[in-house]
């Protein structure tokens, strides 16, 4: 009788208090996920009808959805070069569950609703009407501020001497840990370089930012000004915990996300997202580098891979855009040779690699052209266009030799128009 | 705290309604039959040999524990010897020296949890939503001294402080399926899945003993063996409060069922 009792007596002890889950909390988020504006005929604006959409494309199984990258502060709509926007249109946005939105009018929070008619006037190239927002959390404990609006580029134009690309706009980011590169040139307003840094300072903290896997090096280049220097570096501790031992030095035009980084293999190469659209039709890709390989080469695992020497990559891709359903596309490491969306190719052979290390040795790769491609859609920017640079040719799987390293400097694209 | 409290007055509560309700219906002599009395021994040992159960848990639960996936005991194992002395008919004392092996395994579903991960000298901070695994194990040795009462002459309870000193530890886990917010919830999105989830090891963060109450009763199955049962409930973490990555109060809860050996 008594035994009865006092066995779940004790039990009690342990379940009553670990068995209860307590209410759940309020959010704590506050981000814009989605944001996209409505315009009666977005073509006449837009090049692309998703251009509506502002983000990037994240999964095939939902190529017309588009998300706006956690890091982002600015949400920009990049029109036609030759349109204007001259009326308020409405904006709409997708926030963390039960997170408010604030426009900020005059200084003053305004409550939003998604869909109201803003003032996102854009008249000519650097003439446009940002607005901000504020997002604040359910909880009320956090914020964050974006900064809206439409943009006109300037008109496309082609330098009779080629694009050039001399990688000596640099400086850290802005929490000064690792190096970011503008584009100086101004004949190419939308190019953005980007690299695998971001990614490198999640597993390597304690990196100090010339030991990233992208640095500049600010006199050994080609010119005697800065050059680039692509290092294959060893991760450290995180990246042996998620099984990306090694990150090759990168730097491609597009973007990285970091939030599938280190999300296993795929989440790497869907990470690297290569290409913007290029209202031009790319030839040959000139530059200089210098190659060094590490001392070995080692696979996924860090086992040595006997008799095999790292090599670079250098290639350049120009890809259609927009597939049938008038979705957009956009390469990232999975696919950025092989989708069949590609029309052609630049691609440095491995065994006309010079590994000495020693001098500056020049490139000249040709784009191969495998499909049509029609002028008037490239000016209607209905291809986007990549180069990349990598110190491992395999590094977007992991292998490849630490120390691998690729100097680049004064590159240069011919196009055709 | 105060919860803790509040379930140990109820306990109290309970143990004195069961020993008013039960001397009535004794009869007195039974004490001799099966126990020491005044003029009998008054002092003697037990070897003590019992099945634990339990966990190390923040208590209450954390709002940001949503779910419970799964909770797997590491059969755990006591085995020790106690020395008693009675003081009187009812009233007495105890002291006891417990190896135990206890641990866990868990799986839970949390919501904008803090964490940290340090690595090599590395260090990522952050808040996760997401399943996060834990395992513990812990070998070493339980002191109790605990005021024993004889509700009647076949049970015992007793109750009071214990040390608990660990020999080897172990407190590892991994998240996965969801997202960190680097630094805070406004901090950049690191997605995590289960191929390669993020790693922890606090081994090396945890305290070498901890101190709690103890709870316990003895039912005099036979003439020298007892089945007992009990509780051994932390008051102190297992992490010192100088150890932010877990941000909560640690506390070993294990419960034990065995037998025992009178001499």
């Amino acid at each position: 009788m008594n035994f009865r009792i006092l066995i779940p007596l004790f039990s009690m002890g342990v379940f009553a208090l670990t068995g209860c889950i307590a209410d759940e909390p309020a959010n704590a988020e506050c981000d814009i996920e989605q944001c996209w504006i409505h315009l009666d005929a977005p073509e006449a604006v837009f090049y692309h009808s998703y251009d509506t959409l502002a983000g990037i494309p994240v999964s095939t199984d939902q190529p017309d959805v588009k998300v706006i990258p956690s890091t982002a502060d600015s949400i920009i709509f990049t029109t036609r070069w030759n349109a204007t926007v001259e009326h308020s249109v409405p904006l709409f946005f997708r926030v963390t569950p039960n997170a408010q939105v604030f426009h900020l009018v005059d200084g003053r929070e305004v409550p939003f609703v998604s869909g109201t008619p803003v003032d996102l006037k854009a008249t000519g190239v650097g003439r446009y009407t940002p607005q901000t927002f504020i997002v604040r959390s359910e909880d009320g404990k956090w914020q964050r501020s974006y900064r809206v609006s439409i943009q006109v580029p300037p008109m496309p134009s082609y330098p009779p001497e080629g694009f050039e690309f001399k990688f000596d706009s640099y400086g850290l980011d802005s929490k000064g840990k690792y190096y970011v590169w503008t584009e100086a040139n101004p004949f190419l307003p939308d190019v953005q370089w980007a690299n695998g840094n971001p990614g490198f300072a999640i597993s390597k903290s304690s990196a100090l930012s010339d030991a990233y896997p992208t640095v500049p090096e600010a006199h050994g280049g080609f010119d005697g000004g800065p050059c680039l220097k692509l290092t294959t570096q060893d991760t450290g501790g995180f990246g042996k915990m998620v099984n990306m031992l090694i990150a090759p030095g990168s730097h491609f035009i597009g973007t990285f996300d970091v939030g599938p980084a280190l999300k296993g293999q795929a989440g790497a190469l869907a990470a690297t997202r290569f290409g913007i659209p290029f209202p031009h039709k790319p030839l040959v890709l000139r530059g200089y580098y210098k190659y060094l390989p590490g001392a070995f080469k080692q696979d996924r695992s860090g086992q040595r891979i006997d008799g095999a020497v790292d090599y670079p990559d250098i290639y350049s891709v120009f890809y259609r855009n927009v597939d049938a359903d008038g979705n957009e596309v956009q390469l990232d490491g999975a696919d950025v040779l092989t989708n069949p969306h590609i029309v052609a190719v630049g691609r440095l052979r491995s065994e006309d690699v010079d590994a000495t290390g020693q001098e500056w040795r020049r490139f000249e790769i040709p784009l191969v052209y495998t499909g049509e491609v029609s002028d008037d859609d490239i000016r209607e920017k209905k291809y986007s266009f990549t180069i990349s640079f990598t110190s491992s040719i395999d590094g977007a799987y992991f292998e490849g030799a630490v120390g691998s390293t690729l100097w680049i400097d004064d590159v240069t694209l011919e196009c055709a128009f | 705290m105060n919860t803790i409290l509040m379930k140990l007055r109820f306990l109290a509560f309970f143990v004195l309604l069961l020993s008013t309700g039960v001397t009535r219906a004794q009869d007195t002599d039974k004490y001799a039959v099966w126990g020491p009395t005044d003029t009998e021994r008054q002092a003697g040992f037990m070897v003590r040999l019992g099945y634990v159960i339990g966990g190390t848990t923040p208590v209450p639960l954390p709002a940001e524990i949503r779910s419970i996936n799964a909770f797997h005991p590491f059969g755990g194992i006591s085995l020790g010897a106690d020395a008693y002395w009675m003081l009187s008919r009812r009233w007495g004392v105890q002291v006891g020296w417990h190896f135990f092996y206890e641990g866990f395994h868990t799986s839970a579903n949390v919501k904008n949890y803090f964490m940290g991960i340090t690595k090599d000298g590395n260090y990522l901070e952050g808040y996760f939503t997401g399943v996060d695994e834990t395992d513990t194990k812990m070998f070493g040795a339980t002191v109790p001294l605990t005021a024993t009462f004889r509700l009647s002459p076949r049970w015992n309870v007793s109750a009071g402080p214990f040390v608990s000193m660990l020999y080897t530890k172990r407190f590892e886990g991994e998240v996965y399926d969801g997202y960190l917010r680097e630094g805070n919830p406004t901090g950049q999105k690191i997605e995590m899945t289960k191929d390669s989830p993020a790693t922890y090891d606090f081994q090396d963060d945890m305290l070498n003993c901890y101190w709690g109450v103890e709870l316990m009763f003895d039912w005099k199955a036979m003439r020298h063996m007892n089945v007992f049962g009990g509780l051994d409930w932390s008051c102190s973490s297992i992490f010192p409060s100088s150890f932010k990555t877990v941000h909560f109060k640690m506390f070993p809860l294990y419960a034990k069922l065995g037998i025992a050996y009178r001499y």
